[in-house]
């Protein structure tokens, strides 16, 4: 291609998938293990590590830079292989905690099973809403969430419930409730109670009859409408409705002997559950509804609760810095890819580099 | 209703686009042969999808884009060994299971095709399938 008595000086671009693009100047007649040597100071990752694409392949170390026909003004992608950049993606990819062990056979299939492992922003149900799951088909649609991935006020019930009857979400939802871990971090009333009592809620909780009921369309749909029923029984003998007022925050939470109730006599939990609350007697029961609440709407109901109004690059002034260190400079987009992963930086990266905006 | 585009210009637009890098970094693309006139045979590498089995590994597949592309869609086959309920076990990618196979549209790109596959193998149906030892190939 080049003349061969006179090699060619090229200016490549180097686009390596974090960090800054850069203009490195070889010769045409280099190999492709000289211009890793180069690119190893520039980005800090051993020659060994790297690996240079151009133009759909794979450079070998051994070919020269004319082989590929690269030409000044061309990019090369240089790609970190071998060790992985981050211990935790690394963790939530491989690692499948051994509770889920008791889960049926398939019960995990085709799920995000790291749902439950938790991600940085802290709210476990935050992976639903981050961009990294955008575009899997068992998920929401984005049009269910308003800006910044919180839902809207509340989600209505329908969606909510055509939602979970997608394939996969009740199994998704049954291990998430199979973590202890995750309930309490969902429920920061179970802190609150008296040990003995938490603990005795948690293994209710973790009761596989709870688990159905909660993971169940049918069993939802029933518990709505009856919530609905009551709501309106509640408005019409104008009662305040208390603890179901679009289950608002959960009321006192009092140790009595409803709790024999809790724990299971083996009953329908639904019925001691909408009786108990119905009387509006004390009882622990009303942060089921909390919970449910919470659970369903993802970490959009906490967020509806206390919108935040600050602007989108005070808000994400953090998470901004971030993406510009690794190069995303296009304030708009980064904005938006933040608002739809809800200020996770790793969903946004995904969806910046999958080129979704 | 609209002129279509000589098969010619858009590969060369595409052609362009591969070597400058102007595409989604998660996708390359570029000619199997820079001689071949034609431009019937590409090469293309994904990465694989963050968040699946396939992170941080790195495919390599041909595409052919027909004397009818983009009329038709091009013919697509992995060289890297990938088990992926879109990719049959010569490592050609079955087009009814990736959306913009299925559905071809003259508008679409080769780049289209490699996001799509790449969508596809990290979907919840792939990406925790079990894979051949990376960097083997068909």
């Amino acid at each position: 291609m080049s003349d061969s008595e006179h090699p060619e000086q090229l200016e490549i671009l180097i686009k390596p998938s974090r960090g800054d693009k850069k203009t490195v100047c070889v010769s045409s007649k280099a190999t492709v293990a000289e211009l890793k040597d180069k690119l190893s100071e520039l980005y800090d990752i051993p020659a060994s590590n790297q690996r240079l694409i151009y133009s759909g392949r794979i450079l070998k170390d051994d070919q020269s830079l004319e082989v590929y026909s690269i030409k000044s003004g061309h990019s090369l992608h240089l790609v970190k292989g071998g060790s992985k950049s981050g211990a935790q993606s690394t963790s939530m990819a491989v690692q499948e905690p051994q509770s889920r062990a008791q889960e049926g056979p398939g019960a995990t299939h085709g799920v995000p099973t790291n749902i439950a492992s938790g991600a940085g922003t802290g709210n476990v149900l935050s992976d639903l809403t981050g961009a990294r799951y955008a575009g899997f088909a068992n998920l929401p649609s984005a049009s269910m969430f308003g800006p910044d991935g919180g839902m809207g006020p509340t989600p209505d019930i329908d969606q909510v419930l055509s939602m979970m009857e997608r394939p996969g979400f009740s199994e998704a939802m049954q291990m998430l409730l199979s973590d202890p871990d995750t309930m309490s971090q969902m429920n920061p009333m179970l802190d609150s109670m008296p040990p003995a009592q938490a603990q005795q809620f948690r293994e209710f909780l973790r009761t596989p009859e709870f688990r159905q009921l909660m993971s169940d369309p049918q069993a939802l749909r029933q518990m709505f409408q009856q919530a609905q029923m009551l709501r309106n029984l509640f408005e019409n003998s104008g009662e305040s409705g208390g603890s179901f007022g679009g289950f608002p925050a959960p009321g006192p939470t009092e140790p009595n002997d409803s709790n024999a109730n809790s724990s299971g006599s083996g009953q329908n939990p639904l019925l001691s559950f909408l009786g108990n609350s119905a009387g509006n007697s004390n009882n622990q029961f009303p942060d089921l509804s909390a919970l449910l609440g919470s659970g369903l709407a993802g970490s959009g109901a906490a967020a509806a609760v206390q919108e935040d109004s600050r602007p989108p690059e005070e808000r994400y002034e953090h998470q901004l810095a971030q993406l510009n260190e690794l190069g995303f400079y296009d304030f708009d987009r980064n904005i938006r890819a933040l608002r739809r992963s809800g200020g996770n930086v790793e969903g946004a990266i995904d969806a910046l580099l999958d080129g979704a905006f | 209703m609209t002129a279509t585009i000589p098969r010619s210009f858009r590969l060369l637009e595409e052609l362009e686009k591969g070597e400058k890098g102007q595409g989604s970094e998660a996708c390359s693309l570029g000619l199997a042969d820079s001689n071949d006139i034609n431009m019937t045979m590409w090469n293309g590498t994904m990465l694989g999808p963050i968040r699946s089995i396939h992170e941080n590994r790195i495919y390599s597949l041909t595409l052919e884009a027909g004397s009818d592309y983009p009329q038709k869609p091009p013919k697509v086959k992995f060289l890297t060994r990938i088990n992926a309920s879109c990719v049959d076990d010569q490592g050609n990618v079955i087009s009814s299971q990736v959306p913009c196979l299925a559905n071809w549209k003259p508008e679409y790109t080769m780049e289209h095709v490699l996001l799509d596959i790449r969508r596809e193998v990290g979907s919840p149906a792939n990406r925790k399938l079990p894979q051949p030892e990376e960097g083997t190939l068909f």
